[in-house]
């Protein structure tokens, strides 16, 4: 199978062409030879009727003893192939060998012939057309027999001049048929060459496209290739965005874990420098601190890797209590123990969602509420059924005031000042509401004095 | 020599401290931009090393603002981002220096003794005052063709009145380069260090001023 479409349309157009122009040099050559034998046949007619009136004339004819011979001229065959006119020679044409004729008395004596035909015989004594094929004398004639004189009268043509020019027909169609051919397929080579421009200029700009500055495609583009190239152009800018956030994902990754880095190395040096127990048990625990922050950085990091590349497939009812219940059990005891708990979630409250990832959110949203609570006061879980709406709410207590601008809390890495203390990479909140907005729910995050209050609204299906 | 350290992570600017303590620079931290501003106006520093990510999104205004308030103290830029617009922002906004994080403890304290030399119009760091030479980088003291032993604080003291020769150093920033911001002392401690020097160093080392503090004159008449 041919694979280039350029190849395909040449190839077919050439080969539907090519049989067209058999068919109809066919065709032409039966109706030329049709006509030609027409002509020829025709003319022996005319020359028998002629040849009737002309022995009419001469009544020695039928008594003679031997046959007149009327001479015709032996002339050379020439091989090269030349204008008629110069084969008009004043002796006469080379062709009249092939033509004779011939008179016979009633009984078939002949009287009269050409010195062609004088050895035998054009054809029986039968009027009308006959055709003689003899392997050596393959004649064509017509006999007439005249009452007046009593004469029959016979002129014939040799085969091979029909079988000559019915060649000459033949080749002249071949010939024709191959120039027509070859101009044609140059023609249509260089017709879908330039109608494949185009496509060879799209295939250039996407070849000679550099994947780090993906640059949409601009080409003047036929109706039908035109589609291809937008489609590309949605592709691209597809994975443009997608290779952007790569990229400030990489960035934001690599930005984070300098500073805990830092602290390692720092610790590191320190510990190596220390002249006493204290400074050295000072730098271990920082050690291990940071690499705690770490390890949670990294989590964090890859779970946001996650969820950004994922799409939700299987949604599945997701029991409310259950999933809050599940959670706390997976807290850190002294996170869980920090805090008073309060559930106020009606045990048959379900949301439509995937189960792993809402595990994610509530973990993220419980750890920060026991995290930034003081000690001992009240984490507050509610979930409510209103409107078609599922709405949880989170509440908690928090000394800490949190940034005026509430949308930025879910900024990547950002940190509210004055959190600094508390253990945090800046990206539960983030994840929270990127899970979220997967499951097109809202996240809404408020502050009134002391209380801290997380809304998240799913619709209910 | 005192450093102002301003960084909000608490983990990494104890690590600073405790380094550059160690080698003998009194290290002063605070965790935000309004901090740094009021400290530099009621203490002295030899240079302030200033986190670029502050998570108030100070940092950079804040170079501004003291470079055209006229505050010419070097500022060594810490910086988690090793991007060049970051690094030509911060260094147009008017810091002297920058260092990426992760960085090596050798290197700040190299970055900063350079800042200080540059700041004090040095081309190196071998001090050579009133018959005294002190080497910053090996921190070896000669004196009348000999080697002086130096106590940590000695050490500090030293170093300060001769990076600041025929200045007049207070009590109070003596103190602070001593024992810091928080540092629990006794309001004779620092005189019983003065006391020492001029043991080693003869009587005339550095002269009293009454009421003010102290100077380290450069040529004795």
């Amino acid at each position: 199978m041919i694979d280039s479409i350029k190849t395909r349309i040449v190839l077919g157009v050439n080969l539907v062409i090519l049989l067209v122009l058999v068919i109809a040099s066919v065709v032409d050559y039966y109706r030329s030879l049709h006509e030609i034998d027409e002509v020829f046949d025709a003319q022996l007619a005319q020359t028998s009727r002629l040849l009737a009136r002309l022995v009419e004339n001469d009544p020695g004819l039928p008594d003679r003893l031997s046959p007149l011979i009327v001479a015709v001229p032996v002339l050379e065959q020439q091989l090269m192939e030349v204008p008629s006119a110069l084969e008009r020679l004043r002796e006469g044409h080379k062709y009249e060998s092939q033509i004779g004729f011939q008179v016979r008395s009633r009984d078939g004596r002949l009287l009269l012939s050409s010195a062609n035909t004088s050895n035998t015989a054009l054809a029986p004594l039968q009027t009308g057309y006959f055709e003689r094929t003899d392997p050596d004398q393959q004649w064509i004639s017509f006999s007439l027999f005249d009452e007046t004189s009593q004469l029959w009268l016979q002129a014939g043509q040799h085969i091979a001049v029909r079988d000559e020019l019915s060649w000459y027909l033949v080749s002249g169609q071949i010939g024709q048929v191959l120039v027509t051919m070859l101009l044609l397929s140059v023609l249509i080579y260089l017709l879908v060459q330039h109608m494949f421009t185009p496509v060879d200029a799209l295939r250039q700009q996407l070849q000679h496209s550099s994947p780090t500055a993906l640059q949409p495609l601009d080409i003047r583009l036929p109706a039908e290739i035109a589609p291809v190239q937008s489609a590309i152009n949605t592709l691209l800018d597809n994975i443009s965005q997608h290779l952007a956030q790569e990229k400030r994902f990489i960035a934001d990754a690599s930005h984070e874990l300098r500073t805990p880095l830092a602290i390692l190395r720092l610790h590191a040096q320190n510990i190596s420098l220390a002249d006493n127990d204290a400074d050295r048990q000072k730098a271990v625990d920082a050690i291990i601190s940071s690499s705690m922050r770490m390890s949670h950085l990294v989590s964090q990091l890859m779970a946001l890797a996650r969820v950004d590349r994922q799409h939700l497939h299987q949604l599945s009812p997701i029991n409310l209590v259950q999933l809050t219940e599940e959670t706390l059990a997976q807290l850190p005891p002294a996170q869980l123990d920090k805090v008073d708990w309060q559930l106020d979630i009606s045990p048959t409250l379900s949301v439509q969602g995937d189960y792993s990832l809402l595990r994610v959110v509530w973990r993220n949203l419980l750890d920060n509420a026991s995290k930034y609570a003081p000690a001992d006061s009240c984490v507050r879980i509610r979930a409510s059924r209103s409107h078609q709406q599922i709405r949880c709410v989170f509440e908690n207590d928090s000394d800490l005031v949190l940034q005026p601008d509430k949308q930025r809390l879910t900024d990547r890495f950002y940190r509210s000042p004055g959190h600094q203390q508390i253990d945090g990479a800046g990206l539960g909140l983030s994840i929270v509401k990127q899970i979220v907005s997967l499951h097109q729910a809202s996240l809404h995050i408020s502050q009134q004095q002391n209380l801290v209050t997380v809304t998240l609204s799913f619709t209910e299906v | 020599m005192r450093i102002l350290l301003v960084e909000d992570d608490l983990l990494l600017a104890d690590g600073i401290r405790t380094a550059l303590q160690r080698l003998h620079y009194q290290t002063e931290h605070c965790t935000r931009g309004a901090e740094l501003v009021s400290a530099l106006k009621t203490s002295e520093f030899g240079a302030v090393v200033l986190d670029l990510g502050l998570s108030d999104g100070s940092s950079l205004p804040l170079i501004e603002q003291l470079r055209r308030a006229g505050q010419t103290v070097p500022i060594l830029v810490l910086t988690a981002l090793d991007d060049i617009d970051i690094k030509l922002q911060a260094l147009n906004a008017g810091a002297d220096d920058y260092l990426c994080k992760p960085f090596d403890l050798r290197e700040l304290e190299v970055r900063l003794r350079v800042l200080a030399r540059r700041h004090q119009d040095r081309t190196d760091d071998e001090l050579n005052v009133a018959g005294i030479r002190l080497n910053l980088v090996n921190q070896r003291c000669q004196f009348a063709g000999r080697d002086v032993t130096l106590t940590n604080r000695e050490y500090i003291l030293l170093r300060e009145f001769m990076q600041h020769p025929d200045k007049i150093r207070s009590r109070q920033l003596l103190e602070e380069l001593c024992y810091g911001w928080d540092g629990d002392i006794d309001s004779n401690a620092t005189e019983v260090h003065i006391h020492n020097l001029r043991k080693k160093f003869g009587s005339s080392f550095v002269k009293t001023v009454r009421g003010v503090g102290y100077m380290l004159v450069s040529q004795h008449d």
